[in-house]
Formats: C-alpha cells, sequence, structure tokens
C-alpha cells in the first residue's frame, strides 16, 4: 500500500477493504499513517458493529413483531435455514426467507451505520467512543429487558441472557 | 328345528326386502319402550337410566400436551388429566415453576362425558421430538421445538398445512407413522381408563382425534368421535386423507364397516374461520356437488360445532342474515391466516356460518336427493390446556391454542386474545350416561349447544300437541309421543300447521342467571328455489330488559327460572321444505374480560389506570356484556313431494 501525500500535504483518501470510503481526519505534513492506526479503523468499525449486532434492540417481523438484537435473529434464522434446506415445505420457506431477509438487512444497515459513525469520528477518540459504546450496549441490554419477542418467554420482555436463554 | 329357522330367514328376507329409512324410524320411534343395553364392552348396565332421556353435559373438544399447539404453550396435562379434570378433580396447568404448576383450576360440576380431541397430524413428530432416544430427536426440527416452541408452533404446524414432511420422518413419514402409535395409544388407553363402567356411569369418555386439514389456512378442522374403543391402528390424519371426502372414505373403509366393530361420526368445527369453504356448495376440487357425495356427507356428518373458544359459527349479522342476535362472539378475521397476517384474511362468508348451510340444505336436497347440511349442534370449549368444560365466564384461565399462551410466565393481563372466549358445552339427551347412549344421541342429533350454562332445553315438534302441555307433568312423554324431538325430521302431513312445544330450564347450580326469552329459527325453501328465514319471539320477552353493568357485572331487572311454550308456525306452507330450531338466552351478563379489567381497576378514561396487558379491555370492537345462550338441533319439515 501506498502512502501518498496530496498536494496540500494531506492523505489521501483510500479505500480499505474495497467498498467502505476511510473518513480518517487529515493528518499534518510529515507524519504517516501507519499500519497500526489504519487497522485501528477497520478494527473501530468492525467493533462497533460486532456491538450493534449483539446488543442493539432491533424491529423485526415473524408471526408477530418483537425487539431482538441482530445475532439472536441470525441465529433464529439459520436454524430455520436449515430446516428450509433439508425439509423444503412452503412455510418454512416463507419463514426462512422472511427472517434470513430481516437478518441480512440488519446486519447490512448496521454496518453501514457502524462505518459513517467511525468516519465522523476523530481518529483519537475512536476508541474510546467504541469502547465506551460497547460497555454501554452490553450493560444497557443486560440491566434491561430491551428485548421482546413471542418466541422468548411468552413476549415478555427480558434483557440479552433472556433473549438468548 | 330345520323348519322354525326356515321361518325366521323367511320373515328376515321379507323384512329385507323393505329397506326402511333407518332415520325415519329412528327419530319417529318414540323411546317410550327401552331398547335392551347394548353393552359390547361388558359394561354394567347404568343404575339410572331413563326412557325419557335425560340431559347430559359434555365437552366433545379437548386438547392435551399431545397436541402440538398445546405443547408449544406448555401445556403439559396428558389425556389421562384432562378426564379427571372433566370429572372434577383439580388440575395445574402452566406456567410451572420446575414441575410444580403455578395455577390451578377445578370444575365446580364435572361433566358427564368427554372426548380428548388431539391433532393427529403431529403425533409422531411430537413424540420423536420429546423422546431422547428417539431416532431424530437431534434434528433441528426438534432443536428448534425444544428451544423456541413458539417459533416451532408455525414451522411444524406450517408442514403439516402444506403436506410436507420432515426428513427425520423418512421415507413416506414412516418413522414419524411408527411413533405415532405411542401417543394414539395413550389416547385410546386414557379414555378406557375414565370411562366409569360400573352402574353408577358418573362419566363417559369417547376415544377421539382431530383431523386438521386448513388449505390457505381455511380452516377445515373436524373432530373423529368414536363409539366404542375399536378403532383404526392409527388415526386417518389430514397427512393420509388430504380432503374431507378422502376422510370419509378412509373411516368408511377402516371403521364404518360391521365386521370391524368400529363406528365414527364426524363433527366439523369453526367453520367462521373457513374463509366460507367448509359449508361451500362445492366438492373441495371446485367441482359441483354429486348426489353421492351430499349422501357421505350427510351419513359421516351429522352435527357441527356452533360455539367455542375461537368465536361461534351460528351466524353473523349481515351474512345472510338480519337477526340482532347474530352478533355473538365474532371474530374480526375470516380464516386462520388473518388472525396473524392481514394480508392473508378473508372477508366473512354465508358459508361460513351454520344457519346459512341449514337454508342452502333444504335447496340441495331438493336437487340431490340428500340434505348434506341436515347437522344437529353441540358446543365445546376447544381447551388446549387439558380443561375440558372450563366454560366460566369470571373464571377463564384462558384456552391457548391460537390464543396468548402462558407458557412460562404468569399471564400479565388478560389471560387469553381478547377475541377469543371461554367456550361451551355439547348436551345430549340420552337413556343413561354410557358410551352407546351418548353416541346413538350424537348420531340422532338429539342434542344442543350452550354457551356455557347449563340449562336445560327440552324440543319437540309434532302436529297435535294440545295447547296446555306445558302444564301438564307428562310434558316429555307427550312430547316424543306426538312427535319427533330435536334433531329429528317432521314426518308429513299437509292439513295443518307443526306445533312446537319448548321447555327451557335455567342453569340451577353456578352459573344461575335468569331467562330472558326463547325463539325460534326458522328456515324455509319457496316454490321458486329461494331460501328464507325469520325469527319468531316465542315466550318471555317482557317490555322491561334486564340489564347488567359492565363496571360491577352487577345485574338487575325481571327474568325466569324457566319458559315454556307451545307455539304453531303461523306461517307454515306444507309444500315447502322447512327447519326450526330455538334459541334460548339468558339475561345479559359480563364477558369474560370485564371481571377481570374491573377487578383490576381499568377505567378507559384514564389511561393511568389501564395496566400492562389489560389494554384490550378498552377494545370497543369487543363488547363488555353477553347474552348467554343454548342453540338446539333444528327439526326438518320435508314435503311429501320431495320424498
Amino acid at each position: 500500500m501506498s502512502h501518498e501525500l496530496n498536494r496540500n500535504g494531506l492523505h489521501k483518501m483510500e479505500r480499505l477493504d474495497g467498498f467502505v470510503r476511510d473518513g480518517a481526519q487529515p493528518l499534518t505534513p510529515g507524519t504517516f499513517r501507519g499500519d497500526k492506526r489504519r487497522m485501528s479503523s477497520v478494527w473501530s468499525r468492525c467493533s462497533l458493529w460486532l456491538s450493534l449486532l449483539l446488543f442493539l434492540p432491533v424491529p423485526f417481523w415473524a408471526f408477530g413483531t418483537g425487539w431482538v438484537s441482530v445475532a439472536w435473529l441470525a441465529e433464529i434464522s439459520g436454524f430455520t435455514a436449515i430446516v428450509f434446506l433439508m425439509d423444503g415445505g412452503l412455510v418454512a420457506t416463507m419463514m426462512a426467507a422472511t427472517l434470513v431477509t430481516q437478518t441480512i438487512l440488519w446486519a447490512a444497515a448496521l454496518f453501514f451505520a457502524s462505518a459513517r459513525i467511525v468516519h465522523r469520528l476523530p481518529a483519537s477518540r475512536r476508541a474510546g467512543f467504541i469502547a465506551t459504546t460497547g460497555l454501554l450496549l452490553l450493560a444497557g441490554s443486560l440491566l434491561f429487558p430491551v428485548y421482546a419477542t413471542s418466541f422468548v418467554r411468552d413476549g415478555q420482555p427480558v434483557n440479552l441472557i433472556g433473549l438468548f436463554q | 328345528m330345520t323348519s322354525r329357522r326356515s321361518i325366521w330367514v323367511l320373515i328376515a328376507l321379507l323384512l329385507s326386502a323393505f329397506p326402511a329409512n333407518a332415520e325415519t324410524i329412528a327419530v319417529l320411534a318414540p323411546p317410550l319402550a327401552l331398547p335392551p343395553a347394548l353393552n359390547p364392552d361388558g359394561r354394567a348396565g347404568c343404575a339410572d337410566r331413563t326412557p325419557l332421556r335425560k340431559a347430559l353435559f359434555g365437552d366433545l373438544h379437548v386438547h392435551s400436551t399431545l397436541s402440538l399447539d398445546a405443547a408449544t404453550q406448555g401445556t403439559r396435562n396428558r389425556p389421562r388429566d384432562a378426564y379427571r379434570f372433566a370429572r372434577g378433580e383439580k388440575l395445574g396447568i402452566q406456567p410451572y415453576d420446575g414441575d410444580v404448576p403455578m395455577r390451578e383450576v377445578q370444575l365446580e360440576r364435572p361433566l358427564d362425558f368427554a372426548a380428548v380431541t388431539d391433532h393427529a397430524e403431529l403425533f409422531g413428530e411430537l413424540h420423536i421430538c420429546r423422546t431422547p432416544e428417539a431416532e431424530g430427536y437431534d434434528s433441528t426440527v426438534c432443536k428448534i421445538y425444544r428451544r423456541w416452541p413458539r417459533l416451532a408452533f408455525f414451522l411444524i404446524n406450517g408442514s403439516m398445512t402444506d403436506g410436507s414432511s420432515f426428513s427425520f420422518c423418512g421415507e413416506n413419514a414412516a418413522v414419524c407413522l411408527e411413533a405415532a402409535r405411542g401417543p394414539w395409544a395413550e389416547t385410546i388407553t386414557a379414555a378406557e381408563e375414565a370411562y366409569d363402567r360400573s352402574s353408577a356411569c358418573a362419566f363417559t369418555s369417547l376415544v377421539a382425534y382431530e383431523w386438521t386439514a386448513a388449505p390457505d389456512t381455511n380452516n377445515l378442522h373436524r373432530n373423529i368421535i368414536f363409539r366404542n374403543a375399536q378403532v383404526p391402528e392409527l388415526p386417518i390424519s389430514s397427512r393420509d386423507a388430504r380432503k374431507v371426502s378422502d376422510l370419509w372414505d378412509a373411516l368408511g373403509r377402516e371403521c364404518n364397516r360391521e365386521e370391524t366393530g368400529c363406528e365414527a361420526l364426524i363433527i366439523p368445527h369453526n367453520s367462521n374461520l373457513s374463509g366460507g369453504v367448509m359449508f361451500a356448495e362445492t366438492q373441495e376440487d371446485g367441482s359441483p356437488f354429486s348426489p353421492d357425495y351430499v349422501k357421505r356427507r350427510a351419513e359421516m356428518e351429522p352435527l357441527v360445532e356452533l360455539s367455542q373458544h375461537k368465536g361461534d359459527s351460528e351466524c353473523r349479522f349481515g351474512v345472510g342474515t338480519r337477526d340482532e342476535f347474530c352478533n355473538f362472539e365474532l371474530l374480526p378475521y375470516g380464516n386462520f391466516g388473518g388472525k396473524f397476517a392481514a394480508f392473508q384474511n378473508v372477508a366473512p362468508s354465508e358459508g361460513s356460518f351454520v344457519r346459512n348451510a341449514l337454508k342452502k340444505g333444504l335447496a340441495l336436497e331438493k336437487s340431490l336427493g340428500t340434505n348434506p347440511f341436515r347437522m344437529g349442534v353441540i358446543s365445546s370449549t376447544d381447551t388446549h390446556l387439558g380443561t375440558p368444560g372450563a366454560v366460566r365466564e369470571d373464571q377463564h384461565p384462558g384456552h391457548g391454542g391460537a390464543g396468548a399462551p402462558s407458557s412460562v410466565t404468569m399471564p400479565r393481563g388478560l389471560p387469553d386474545d381478547i377475541d377469543f372466549n371461554p367456550g361451551g358445552l355439547a348436551v345430549v339427551w340420552a337413556e343413561e350416561n354410557s358410551r352407546d347412549s351418548i353416541f346413538d344421541a350424537l348420531r340422532r342429533r338429539e342434542t344442543y349447544s350452550t354457551t356455557g350454562p347449563r340449562m336445560k332445553v327440552r324440543f319437540f315438534g309434532g302436529w297435535k300437541y294440545p295447547e296446555d302441555l306445558c302444564a301438564r307433568s307428562d310434558f316429555v312423554e307427550k312430547g316424543y309421543a306426538g312427535g319427533v324431538a330435536m334433531g329429528g325430521v317432521l314426518p308429513s302431513e299437509e292439513s295443518t300447521a307443526p306445533r312446537f312445544a319448548i321447555q327451557a330450564l335455567r342453569d340451577s347450580g353456578g352459573m344461575e342467571t335468569p331467562l330472558e326469552r326463547i325463539q325460534i329459527i326458522k328456515g324455509w325453501l319457496d316454490a321458486s328455489g329461494n331460501i328464507h328465514e325469520k325469527v319468531y319471539e316465542v315466550a318471555g320477552l317482557s317490555a322491561e330488559r334486564a340489564t347488567v353493568d359492565p363496571q360491577t357485572c352487577a345485574t338487575e331487572g325481571p327474568g325466569a327460572d324457566q319458559l315454556c311454550q307451545v307455539w304453531t308456525d303461523p306461517d307454515f306452507d306444507p309444500q315447502q321444505s322447512s327447519f326450526w330450531y330455538a334459541r334460548v338466552l339468558e339475561n345479559p351478563t359480563c364477558r369474560w374480560q370485564s371481571y377481570i379489567c374491573n377487578a383490576a381497576g381499568v377505567d378507559c378514561a384514564d389511561p393511568e389506570t389501564i395496566g400492562e396487558g389489560l389494554a384490550p379491555c378498552c377494545d370497543t370492537a369487543f363488547p363488555r356484556t353477553l347474552q348467554e345462550r343454548a342453540v338446539t338441533s333444528p327439526i326438518w319439515f320435508v314435503p311429501a313431494t320431495n320424498l
């Protein structure tokens, strides 16, 4: 990878993973953005994304509405998809399609949201922000019954542990 | 000796040369001379046996943990438990704290009879998913069942609906069919154990199951009730018999033949959720009715379940009727899909309601020679908690099924979906409380439906009942001797109008609401082939009506302990096919949610008082009060020219 400075002495915009534009802040002339910091950018994005996937309650619909984490949605989507692949059947197909589609849409939406957030953050504040956000989401999801789906505990609000139990 | 035998053979041949209409014999022969007790299963005769027949109250639609939709919402009660409950024992229901049930229910009055009617379709699958040693226990489907029962409810039920089979069931579902033997044997054994074969005849249990087809989520479900424990090796499910007519054929092959000792009848239910298909005027493939098809239907399906947990199917205001009392326990959707997804909903149509079918049947009889919809009526609960007969509005624990599950947590707010209700009871007029006597009553349609209270209703039709019959002590004897009871067909007599003798006694033990009125609903076919209906006020209605305060459930106003009337049809035309049935209405009382909402202090004008799960208390689409009712099986008249 090259690290060219543009005519203003600023770092050129780069594509890090093929499709997400790096929103790195301008560096002062003479400084280089090392591999460590670039990894940090990817890592930031992925960490935030993972936190959102695991903890953020998102709405979903499948024979009723609810608020669940995308990771939980991915889990039941996976099981349902296996039933569809092994056994077929109209209802299994419909359910697998409904659940998998929602999982993919939410995963993609949260990925872009993570990228956007990281893009807007000064590099120096990323680690702190992401750690704080992750911890807050984790604490909130453990301390409060923020999820509810008729598939778990009769639809009563539950926390993260209750959701995955 | 040889000559005596020859005489008997000759008599038999002569008799067989004049094939009698069995139905006509059944409905015309007064029961005053008791037939000898038929005890093919070796039971004692009942000490309490009366030729004038007595009202027996029961529940012919009960689910236990052997049904997927019950099991996936935490029901652990087995068929044996359901029968214990029906006989008056206490029963624990979900949710459970470990193995300890957190709720307990008990009937204040035991039932006389019951039938556990678990869904036959998934007997095997469910058994495998709950048996660690079974092949298939570790399949993905079973893992889903154990981890997310509610998801399994949709997924596995869906496979039943679309006819697919899971791979763990093996080729042609052989593994699951084999596994189904266990639950079916348990069903039979539980019924056999619960049946009181002593001369006390305290309780009758009938072997039964539910056939569960719902193409395009239009309900075609039917309960199969057997006369005794001589039953097919496996229940004939909608996987084996996809169409209703296939079910009739299969039961005809495997059961309803003299040499098998097996006899079954079929009771359709929830036509209100059938999207109009239950009483469509075509066969399942869309082809027109054939004489053979309607004849088989009439033979196999002498009854229909009128009212239950998932609403009432008698009639719906605006759908073939302007009867103001056809607004009872209506559902805001017309098929199963409509409950869960608005895009699947269908508007209510005439084919969804029993009264419309009774009317259509008159026209079909004229054109095809048989009335396929000559059906008597019963009601039941369709409980999915294993609690037959739990029908009290003020003690409704929810019945599960498609309603709100309380699998693992105590219900918060209402224990059931607001659109559902506690269901009703089946009542038969039988000589004694035995399988044969009850089955015969079902077969001849001498039955009626109640929405819970144990009202006693007699309904006779004849030509010459005396005006003072109600005042006479031999009301019942004269009723049988002078005509036919509910479910019967009036013999032709063209000179006069038919008379109907109807007597109703309010529930005298537990749900003692006074009676408001008796109505007779008549349907008829005119000379042009048009069908009509009319509601007659026959007895009881006074200028001042009783009322109920939905905020307190306190009632006040007049009402009757009993009503009786001999009524002559003023519009009778002997050229017109007709039917009449009686509807007995109680004074208004609170619907089930009112008791809970009032106890919780809900004031719909003050949002602060509407606690968790109590928002439906203020849903004005569902009335806070109702009028419990009994509806009898009809009495039919067929002009001599149609016979």
